[in-house]
């Protein structure tokens, strides 16, 4: 998922991946080829430049694609910037902030997934997504990423009650809870600003043990009093 | 029956031909015996026994046992006793009721005494047939056929029980019984029972129980509509003595439990609730009036039953929250401290006495109280704040002329209700306040029982609880100390003071710390404190001095037209009284000006000024309040009899805003030790889930205040954001310590 930020024009100081990793990853890159050698690997006859040369047709500033870049990216790969498949090849790259790809993860992710050109990528995506979403671990994976990938808050440990929710409507949109506890972080009755990761990991649990009319909910569990006012907030809005 | 010899002889004689003539001759010799037996024991039944040798019976009998005819001769023996006692069962049915039991009682000694005669002639047959063929001996025989053919008897059985419940009936009413036929009676039923108390408990016991169930539930419910809890109390008292003395009178002893089960059951058990809660003489009423007696016996009965104990501690126990609650939550009492805090002792001690003198001392029903007060003295959210208000007036005056052991007996007293209250800190923070305030004032009348209530403290609650308060302590006897240095100090000045000085020197962090605003002092006093502050830091190099001038006092000379006076004022006062040396009139503006007095302060010490009592200023408006358009002037009319005026202060009442001030206080101070316990506790274990981590830290804090586990909680996931803690990857509810 890539929020369209107005600060398009941040002046980020891309991490220009040092040369030296650069040639790593290249070395990485060609022990890989003699040890598995694929199809369309053969067909290409430079993968890493295919990789290459595609970032730079994207990219907008030297070593980064910027929140429009990746936009235009998302449109020729078939798939909109905040669709879940985005945030799986966030997740593939483990890129460090939304809406802005480095070129090393770039490159590192794409070849993770073996996809050297858009139409492979686009089918390896949805093809991973729904390997993600059917499994429990990797899923858990993808959904700590995202808290750490969405947040600029607070070196990372808290992620503001918005984002949190658009973020929920993506991952976790099959939950029961999900649409309460969205519209729970969105009232402002609580005076939430944000949540913490723990709250983030604790929420997943939650969709999968607490049941539909919370009558499994225990409040001398050790869940976060988070959502011992959630569930009062779901009560009193069914009374 | 003949027939049976019969073929006894041709057995043998198939076995042994040259016996055959012996066995005849041996057939007529065992008849023969059999009808001398048959003579002498129809002799025995008709009491002529004497007559009888009892040497010549016995040899027969043995000769017939002796030649195998054992069987020949118990069955005859058996059908005989058969017959006869037909015909005794006979002659009881005849009697009429009221010779009925006699009668009965008399056959009964008769077959004793004749069965025990039969027996000893029988004596070898018992050795050796009924050894071999396992059947009752001769004795248990006849007590069997007795059993079956008498007390059995159709028109016998039912009889016999009637009647004896029917004498037993006659006795619970009042009427004079033969006591001791029923003891025969009873007893032979057991004796029937041989081994066992089945014909007893047929025959008898099962249908008493059932009568005296009946009788007493009729007789309950007649008593508990007409009497008073303690009369019918009195009742069951007797009642029940009469039973246990019916059994140890005539009856067996095993029916002792049985009996009291039933009776107790009826009588107390069915209507424990309704004694209970009988208006005006129930429980409550005996626990208002402190009828001892009474709560002794109903302890007493109710012991006797299940549940009947419980039953009494829930109604003491809704009791005593009820009466509790009201005290905490009268207004009236509540404004008052003193009062408020002197119904709960007395309320205490109440309950202690009956505690000791009517439940014997039961462990349970102590527990049961302590509860009880600990429940209502925490409804009231100023209960800490009353009882430290309680000691304080104690202390202050209370204790005046009273000798050393009862001043222990009260604080004892004192922290007895101490010990129900939850937040501990909160009290630590008033008894702060209220002992600074005695100390610095020098109000407190002993200096032994300031100590005194301390070191109960420490016992009760620890070094940590009381460190502080014996800090002051400290504070005030070094300022002694200081106090005589800095006099000799003061004689090698160039300049001498202009007037004395006494200073408490206090460490900042023991005492109770109110943001001190700084009222500008007059020159000559300013001077007196530069030179105590030189003299101090010659003597503790580094440290801050800082005057808190809202606590202090002075005595000053004031001259009136009339008459000098010597005004006792605080300082605050002092401040403002100096200022008319040099004026007639001053407005509140300026006086706030000049001396940077606090508002509220600078209000309330004007006040005490204008009082009506001691009008040392006047007041050009009339309100009764200040205003800050008020004018003072300084009132050349004062008089008073008195040449020391002590101008009395007006009572600084804990304002809203202080108090929620105190709250936030002691709030801020339990997030730290709760984290502090929840770090210590984690450190320790490294790992621990919740629920437990949780009841840990309560239990921990217990002594200070009781955590809300809410609160925990929240101190829980602070610790966790900030990485003092983790939840555990396999488990949510598992908290690791991370290091």
């Amino acid at each position: 998922m890539v929020r369209k930020g107005s600060n398009t024009t941040t002046t980020t100081t891309a991490k220009s991946a040092p040369a030296t990793k650069q040639a790593e990853s290249v070395r990485k890159k060609r022990k890989n080829d003699e040890d598995k050698v694929q199809p369309h690997i053969k067909k290409s006859s430079s993968p890493f430049t295919s990789l290459q040369m595609m970032f730079e047709k994207y990219k907008d500033e030297d070593n980064l694609m910027g929140p429009d870049a990746i936009c235009k990216f998302c449109f020729d790969l078939g798939l909109a910037p905040e669709s879940i498949q985005v945030l799986v090849l966030a997740w593939q790259m483990n890129a460090d902030k939304m809406g802005y790809f480095q070129k090393e993860e770039f490159v590192v992710g794409l070849e993770k997934l073996k996809s050297y050109d858009l139409v492979t990528l686009k089918k390896e995506l949805i093809q991973l997504t729904a390997q993600v979403l059917g499994d429990p671990n990797k899923f858990l994976e993808l959904y700590k990423f995202s808290f750490g990938y969405s947040s600029e808050l607070v070196n990372k440990k808290l992620l503001d009650v918005n984002t949190a929710a658009e973020l929920l409507e993506l991952v976790l949109p099959q939950s029961v809870h999900t649409p309460n506890f969205v519209s729970f972080l969105r009232s402002d009755k609580h005076n939430l600003k944000v949540i913490n990761k723990d709250h983030w990991l604790c929420y997943n649990e939650f969709s999968k043990t607490v049941k539909r009319d919370l009558s499994n909910y225990d409040q001398q569990d050790a869940w976060p009093l988070l959502f011992d006012t959630f569930v009062e907030f779901v009560q009193e809005q069914d009374r | 029956m003949s027939t049976k010899p019969q073929q006894k002889i041709n057995l043998t004689h198939l076995k042994n031909y040259n016996a055959s003539y012996q066995q005849a001759d041996n057939t007529i010799l065992i008849n023969t015996a059999w009808k001398l037996l048959e003579d002498a024991i129809k002799t025995i039944h008709s009491k002529n026994a004497s007559s009888l040798s009892f040497e010549e019976l016995y040899r027969n009998a043995y000769n017939v046992v002796l030649h195998k005819h054992g069987e020949f001769l118990y069955n005859n023996l058996k059908k005989l006793l058969d017959t006869h006692l037909k015909n005794i069962a006979q002659g009881v049915e005849a009697a009429n009721d009221e010779v009925f039991l006699k009668e009965l009682n008399r056959c009964w000694n008769d077959h004793k005494t004749s069965m025990m005669m039969i027996r000893d002639i029988l004596m070898y047959m018992d050795r050796t047939y009924v050894d071999q063929s396992k059947v009752a001996p001769v004795y248990d025989l006849g007590l069997n056929l007795f059993r079956d053919n008498v007390i059995h008897h159709k028109q016998i059985k039912d009889r016999l029980t009637n009647i004896l419940l029917e004498m037993i009936k006659k006795e619970r009413s009042g009427e004079m019984i033969n006591r001791l036929l029923i003891k025969n009676i009873t007893q032979m039923l057991i004796e029937l029972g041989i081994n066992s108390k089945i014909v007893y408990e047929e025959s008898f016991e099962n249908q008493f129980l059932a009568t005296t169930a009946k009788y007493y539930q009729l007789e309950s419910q007649q008593l508990i509509s007409t009497c008073s809890c303690p009369d019918y109390m009195k009742k069951v008292e007797t009642c029940l003595k009469d039973e246990l003395e019916r059994v140890s009178l005539y009856l067996d002893g095993s029916t002792e439990s049985k009996l009291k089960e039933v009776s107790e059951k009826q009588l107390i058990s069915n209507h424990m609730k309704t004694l209970v809660k009988m208006e005006n003489s129930g429980l409550i009423s005996m626990l208002t009036d402190d009828k001892i007696e009474d709560l002794k016996r109903m302890y007493i009965l109710f012991t006797r039953v299940p549940d009947g104990l419980n039953l009494m501690k829930d109604v003491i126990s809704k009791h005593v929250r009820e009466i509790g609650r009201e005290i905490v939550m009268d207004e009236e009492k509540t404004k008052e401290q003193g009062t408020y805090f002197q119904s709960l002792l007395d309320l205490k001690d109440k309950y202690d006495n009956l505690h000791i003198n009517a439940f014997f001392n039961d462990k349970q029903f102590q527990h049961t109280l302590h509860q009880s007060f600990e429940y209502f003295i925490n409804l009231n959210p100023k209960s800490p704040e009353f009882i430290s208000l309680f000691i304080d007036e104690k202390l202050k005056k209370g204790l005046k002329g009273v000798g050393e052991e009862e001043v222990d007996i009260l604080l004892d007293k004192i922290l007895m209700l101490f010990r129900f209250i939850q937040e501990k800190d909160v009290f630590e923070k008033y008894y702060k306040q209220h002992l600074a305030k005695r100390l610095l004032l020098g109000r407190s009348v002993s200096d032994d029982a300031e100590r005194n209530m301390i070191a109960k403290l420490k016992t009760e609650c620890g070094y940590q609880f009381t460190s502080k308060l014996e800090g002051m302590f400290t504070d005030m006897r070094l300022s002694v100390d200081t106090m005589n240095g800095f006099k000799q100090y003061t004689q090698t000045l160039q300049s001498p003071l202009t007037f004395e000085l006494s200073v408490h020197v206090l460490t900042t962090g023991f005492w109770p710390t109110q943001n001190t605003a700084h009222c500008i002092l007059p020159r000559e006093i300013l001077h007196c404190c530069e030179a105590f502050k030189s003299f101090y830091l010659s003597q503790h190099n580094g440290r801050l001095v800082v005057w808190q001038t809202n606590m202090g006092t002075a005595e000053i000379k004031a001259s009136f037209p009339s008459k000098t006076h010597e005004l006792q004022v605080s300082t605050y006062q002092m401040v403002i009284l100096l200022l008319f040396n040099d004026t007639q009139k001053i407005g509140f503006k300026e006086i706030a000006e000049t001396t940077g007095i606090p508002i509220p302060d600078l209000k309330r010490n004007l006040m005490a000024l204008t009082s009506a009592k001691n009008k040392i200023l006047e007041k050009e408006s009339e309100s009764k309040t200040i205003e800050e358009s008020d004018v003072f002037a300084f009132n050349t009319k004062f008089k008073s009899k008195l040449y020391k005026v002590k101008i009395m202060s007006v009572i600084q009442k804990e304002t809203p805003v202080e108090v929620s001030e105190t709250r936030h206080k002691v709030d801020e101070d339990r997030k730290h030790q709760i984290e502090a316990s929840i770090v210590r506790i984690m450190k320790a274990r490294k790992t621990m889930d919740h629920s437990n981590l949780i009841s840990e830290v309560i239990k921990q804090l217990s002594s200070r205040f009781v955590p809300n586990p809410i609160i925990v909680k929240k101190r829980i996931e602070s610790l966790i954001e900030r990485e003092y803690l983790e939840r555990s990857k396999q488990d949510r509810k598992i908290y690791n310590y991370m290091a």
